[in-house]
């Protein structure tokens, strides 16, 4: 049986047909108009969720990139704050350099000392340094000054850190974090600790064992008793207690025929046999009381003093006896800080400048030199004064160079910043290519395919106007 | 009279077909029309001589041109189609209700959120950044309020629409019984049925089959029964009422009036409104909830233990209140994990630190929590017994904290800065360890010596009766012994080893052991010395921040005897509770003693001069938690939190943080730009979470907008090709049953002519009988 076609068949069929090719034209319009495949889940099922991940990573990269950037420019302003420190040290080291000159007199070193004093503060004030308001070298602790000059008790200046050392980290990547600062207390910092230097004339040497003081200190050694070896009738004097300085073991040889004394080869002294507190200097200051009274007559010989006493280097407040060992800890009550002092070559009482090396940071050499300077100033024999501003200055010249180790560490966080946020950006564009051929249409081909549903509706209006043209009615 | 007869059957069999092809014409496009057809059939011949005679034509019957297995098959496709077509509809709405992909979607949502915490990590401090962390954190939430409201109000409208299409059934189905009766009264006329009545019923149960799958059955008269199921909803005359019920697990059913069991629909709306109540719709709810579930207890995990702008809080207060669970009007006495929490407690421990706020000191308390045996005022007098907080429990069931003036709490696990009385690591007074804790394989009657100070040795005798196996001799058990007999020094337990420590200090101060009967102390791994004291104590001091994943016990001991930064060769190894060496510290000389050295995970440590000695067994132990609060307790009580609630229903940000942004715990210690916990908790970005099978939020979530999109692929689909196959069976029905106009005209011409025939045969005849006349 054939298949009989009924007006309301061909009619609805046509309706069906012209509302499909209309409805097919009007997908790909759409489709050509937003230039998006997917604009609802369900138009591709399977790639929405990788959509989706790639949209999400593609804010997420924008916003590394951004990161990055703002990153970039916290860092580059500490860079160019720190490169303004490295011009004041240059100046500073200039103006040192003249102070250093021996013809200078009083006034002239007070006049460097106080443009010193000015380099300090303006050099506080540049590691105070703030961008949008937050202080780039407190570390973590941004919202207060991460320097700050105090004067103890006891007038000395310090500058002291308030900032910690922590990191601020961004990420700038996927799985890709930088530091965004370096904290003030690596760029200002200390240096390696060298050797502690002695300067002074107890002749006490740096012992064995790694000291923990920063910057100078002063050791005490404080004669306590006097000990002679028998057999010559030698006694100590009655001021042996209090004024002598020897420590440690020193010979005193006597000729009481010629009548001369001498300690540890000095010149010799003569005496007459009835001084009760002879007092005998060494070559080097070394100073003991003697009563040659009951020396026995004709003696020609040597006699050992032995000087015991203790030491100090928290200015007397606790004392450690000397053991004359190669390693002597001496602590400081004050602050905890423990001196290792080889005690075999100690000679005689007096103090000691202990200078820790490599532990003066760029405000305390600064302020170690300005000091100094004064000292010099005011001294008689500035040479000793002006010794120790040199010793401060190669301190400085050293945290002048950890400046620059941090400042070349902020430049290289910066091109590390750069380098990431180029790295980010490829890698946004490559995303943005899935992201495109995931969702994007194929323009042309839409095109081609609205064309083809143009044609496809038009040819439907068309056969479906014929078809109904077509009655018997046309041709009773 | 011959031949007239014929000719008016033949006349008045075109006149009816005629009519018929009017008839026909007239409703060529009434909807559901099956064309008439007039049947005609030979009269009964009369038998004329020897010859049987035509007796022209009779109309047999005007046949309605149908297929009934054919309007079967369509009623049955519109079924499938509305079945389809509801659910698509749903969603369709459900999809729209995610609005993804968009810049509004929660997709985008989350990650805007997670990129101002991005932000915020470079400028910790920033008081606009922290105000944008907490507006994305918003946004998210009321995207997860509104799609979960538009989502669940689908579903709850589905419910509604399954009440209003029984209503619908009911409807037809007493028509349908009208109709019946109707065709019951012209039951016996001649020519039967009105087709009229039968197309009526005919567009009525199409009408119901949209609504449900139907069965209709012949009762006679042109009557049908109709069964949806098996259960009969019209019967002759009757229409039995349908229901929609609840079933006991909460599905909706439909039950017919009367009837025991539930309807068993198979299609139609009525279908795809039941299927819908209980497919994958209301299983991306549960979705929804779950996701926002899972962010809430992670996100607040992270942030409630952190540490807020100024480095600590003043006041806090818990959202989430306990329940009176056993309704004697006391909520203090329920177990912890019996007071309807929304969060489980599991038991660990909690790190409560007191900052004060003058001196930045900050003092670590330890609250060890255990929900299956702690009440929640145990947990909130262990709290009120911090010193410098104070803690209740408040008439609505929420734990109220407070610091006291001058300091601040938080609860981030930082590290204690000082291992004090930790161990017996170059301590003043002289002492000896075991290398390891217990227990420690004994025998009754061992025993050895203990000389304190250069004293003369003191026996201690291990008997049976003080240890509860002596075989197997807890730390504790032998410090009990040694105690009951040593004089001049003391025994005691620290991180699970023995210490032995002389009472006085200083140089002067020795302890020495001589192992005897059974050697107990060779036993026990017990240094035997001789130990010296020293004048001043090595300080041991911790810094830095704990990064690793695990809680992990660190041991600080000496490989050998020496001073720190001078003996030549020392070591001092960390080693961790399997005794496993993590890193090995120079301390000899070129160490300066006070220097931090990096031991693991961001500890370090500083070691001051003095001695220490390995021979003797010397410790210092260090726990490093990695976490504040590994019993989730704060979660649980939300305390600090950062959302509040349990699903995407009721997420929202902490009131107390859209309030006050200085709230927002994003560091770990008391600097302005420690961002550590915000990078803590932007490592939640790309996290598996184990409440969501390990897949990161983001992740889980494309899951669900994935199924959506599945779905409502599926349903449109579905629905294309059921409304195609209806299509192909409704043109077949067309071609049967349809009225094709050049097919009438045709058969008009043809009645035309059959009828002007007929007159001219009547006028032949009429002739013939004339001249019979005019004869």
């Amino acid at each position: 049986m054939s298949f009989r076609v009924t007006q309301n068949l061909s009619y609805d069929s046509a309706r069906q047909q012209v509302q499909g090719a209309y409805a097919r034209l009007f997908d790909s319009q759409l489709l050509v108009a937003r230039g998006k495949r997917i604009t609802r889940p369900s138009d591709d099922p399977n790639s929405i969720a990788r959509l989706l991940g790639f949209k999400e990573k593609h804010t997420e990269l924008q916003r590394f990139s951004q990161n990055a950037s703002e990153g970039r420019a916290f860092v580059d302003s500490a860079a160019s704050t720190l490169q303004d420190a490295s011009n004041l040290i240059q100046e500073a080291r200039e103006d040192v350099i003249q102070g250093l000159n021996g013809v200078l007199g009083p006034t002239d070193r007070e006049t460097i000392a106080r443009a010193i004093d000015g380099i300090l503060n303006e050099m506080v004030s540049l590691a105070n340094s703030q961008v949008a308001s937050r202080f780039v070298f407190g570390g973590t602790a941004t919202d207060r000054p991460p320097y700050e000059l105090v004067t103890d008790a006891s007038g000395q200046q310090r500058v002291v850190y308030r900032g910690d050392d922590g990191r601020i980290v961004s990420e700038v990547g996927p799985s890709l974090s930088f530091e965004l600062n370096v904290p003030g207390s690596e760029i200002f910092r200390r240096g390696q600790r060298g050797t502690t230097v002695y300067s002074g004339v107890t002749g006490a040497r740096a012992g064995l064992g790694t000291d923990n003081g920063v910057g100078v200190d002063r050791l005490t050694a404080r004669h306590l008793a006097t000990a002679l070896s028998g057999g010559s009738g030698l006694a100590l004097g009655a001021s042996s207690t209090g004024g002598d300085n020897i420590l440690g073991s020193h010979t005193i040889d006597i000729d009481s025929v010629a009548g001369t004394i001498s300690l540890d080869g000095g010149p010799a002294q003569s005496f007459t046999g009835s001084e009760t507190d002879f007092a005998l200097s060494g070559p080097t200051g070394e100073l003991v009381h003697l009563d040659l009274t009951g020396l026995a007559g004709g003696f020609v010989g040597q006699v050992t003093a032995t000087g015991m006493g203790d030491l100090s280097i928290d200015g007397g407040a606790t004392w450690t006896a000397i053991g004359f060992s190669t390693n002597d800890r001496v602590v400081d009550s004050l602050n905890g800080s423990t001196l290792n002092v080889d005690t075999t070559t100690i000679r005689r009482a007096g103090t000691d400048d202990v200078s820790y090396g490599g532990t003066l940071d760029v405000f305390g050499s600064l302020i170690a030199i300005r000091d100094g300077l004064r000292a010099a100033g005011k001294a008689s024999d500035p040479a000793a004064d002006l010794q120790r501003v040199r010793g401060y200055l190669d301190e400085f010249d050293r945290a002048h160079d950890r400046l620059l180790e941090g400042l070349a560490e902020l430049g290289s966080l910066s091109s590390r910043l750069e380098s990431a946020e180029t790295r980010v950006e490829d890698l946004d564009v490559r995303l943005q290519e899935l992201i495109s051929k995931t969702e994007d249409v194929d323009i042309s081909e839409a095109v081609i395919q609205m064309q083809q549903n143009e044609t496809a509706y038009q040819s439907a209006l068309l056969v479906t106007s014929r078809v109904n043209q077509l009655s018997l009615m046309n041709y009773l | 009279m011959f031949g007239f007869d014929t000719g008016l059957s033949a006349l008045s069999a075109a006149r009816l077909a005629i009519e018929t092809v009017g008839n026909n014409l007239a409703n060529a496009t009434t909807p559901g029309y099956s064309r008439n057809r007039v049947l005609t059939q030979t009269g009964i011949p009369t038998l004329v001589g020897r010859f049987h005679q035509g007796g022209g034509v009779r109309v047999a019957s005007i046949d309605r041109v149908t297929d009934d297995l054919l309007v079967g098959r369509v009623r049955q496709q519109s079924q499938e189609v509305e079945r389809r077509n509801v659910v698509l509809d749903v969603l369709l709405g459900v999809e729209s209700a995610f609005g993804e992909p968009s810049t509004s979607g929660l997709s985008a949502q989350l990650g805007s959120m997670f990129n101002s915490f991005s932000s915020l990590a470079g400028a910790a401090e920033d008081i606009t950044l922290r105000k944008g962390v907490l507006l994305g954190a918003e946004s998210v939430t009321e995207q997860f309020r509104r799609v979960r409201r538009d989502v669940g109000s689908t579903l709850q409208g589905v419910n509604g629409l399954i009440v209003e299409t029984t209503k619908d059934i009911n409807r037809l189905t007493d028509s349908i019984a009208t109709i019946n009766k109707e065709l019951a009264k012209s039951q016996g006329y001649q020519g039967g049925a009105p087709n009229s009545l039968l197309d009526r019923q005919g567009q009525l149960l199409d009408q119901l089959a949209q609504f449900v799958d139907i069965s209709v059955t012949d009762a006679g008269a042109g009557r049908v029964n109709v069964q949806i199921g098996g259960q009969m909803v019209v019967s002759y005359n009757e229409a039995l009422e349908v229901r929609a019920e609840t079933d006991s697990s909460g599905k909706p059913a439909i039950k017919v009036e009367n009837a025991e069991y539930a309807l068993d629909v198979r299609s139609g709306k009525l279908m795809g409104y039941l299927e819908l109540a209980e497919s994958g719709v209301s299983q991306r709810v549960e979705e929804l909830d779950r996701l926002a579930n899972a962010l809430i207890l992670n996100f607040n995990r992270v942030h409630s233990t952190g540490v807020p702008a100024g480095g600590g809080f003043s006041v806090l207060r818990s959202n989430n209140p306990v329940i009176d669970a056993d309704g004697d009007g006391d909520r203090s006495d329920e177990l912890l994990k019996d007071s309807g929490l929304p969060f489980d407690v599991s038991s660990g421990r909690l790190w409560v630190s007191v900052v004060d706020e003058a001196s930045g000191d900050v003092r670590q308390t330890r609250i060890d929590i255990d929900p299956a045996t702690q009440t929640v005022g145990q947990f909130v007098s262990a709290l009120n017994g911090v010193a410098g907080l104070n803690a209740s429990l408040d008439v609505t069931g929420r734990i109220s904290l407070s610091a006291n003036p001058g300091s601040r709490f938080h609860f981030a696990g930082v590290l204690p800065t000082e291992l004090a009385s930790s161990g017996n690591l170059g301590t003043t007074e002289a002492s000896l360890a075991t290398g390891a804790g217990g227990p420690f394989s004994l025998s009754n009657g061992a025993a050895f010596d203990i000389s304190v100070d250069g004293g003369p040795a003191q026996t201690i005798t291990l008997n049976s009766t003080q240890f509860a196996d002596i075989t197997a001799a807890t730390a504790e058990e032998v410090a009990a012994a040694i105690n009951s007999t040593l004089t001049g020094g003391q025994a005691e337990v620290v991180a699970g080893r023995l210490v032995i420590r002389s009472a006085t200090s200083g140089q002067s101060s020795s302890l020495a052991i001589t192992d005897g009967t059974g050697s107990p102390a060779a036993a026990m791994g017990l240094a035997t010395g001789p130990a010296n004291g020293q004048d001043t104590a090595v300080s041991v001091a911790l810094s830095g921040a704990y990064t690793g994943t695990e809680d992990q016990q660190i041991f600080f001991q000496p490989t050998g005897d020496g001073t720190i930064g001078l003996t030549p060769g020392l070591q001092i190894q960390a080693i961790n509770s399997a005794g496993e060496v993590l890193a090995v510290l120079d301390v000899g000389p070129g160490y300066s003693p006070g220097d931090e050295i990096g031991v693991i995970d961001g500890i370090s440590v500083s070691f001051g001069a003095g001695d220490v000695s390995g021979s003797s067994g010397d410790f210092a132990s260090l726990e490093a938690f990695a976490d504040g609060d590994d019993s989730d307790v704060l979660a649980a009580f939300g305390i600090n939190a950062f959302f509040t609630g349990t699903s995407a229903e009721n997420i929202e940000v902490a009131a107390s943080l859209r309030k006050d942004s200085s709230l927002l715990a994003g560091a770990l210690g008391p600097a302005s730009s420690d961002n550590r916990n915000i990078l803590r908790l932007l490592g939640l970005r790309d996290a598996g979470l184990g409440e969501l099978g390990d897949l990161s939020a983001q992740e889980f979530y494309s899951g669900i907008v994935s199924e959506v999109g599945q779905s409502t692929s599926r349903a449109e689909l579905n629905y294309e090709t059921e409304v195609l196959l209806k299509q192909s069976f409704e043109n077949r029905l067309e071609s049967v049953r349809g009225v094709s106009v050049d097919e009438e005209l045709a058969n008009l011409q043809r009645y035309e002519q059959a009828y002007q025939a007929a007159a001219r045969y009547i006028s032949a005849v009429n002739e013939v009988t004339q001249i019979l006349f005019n004869l």
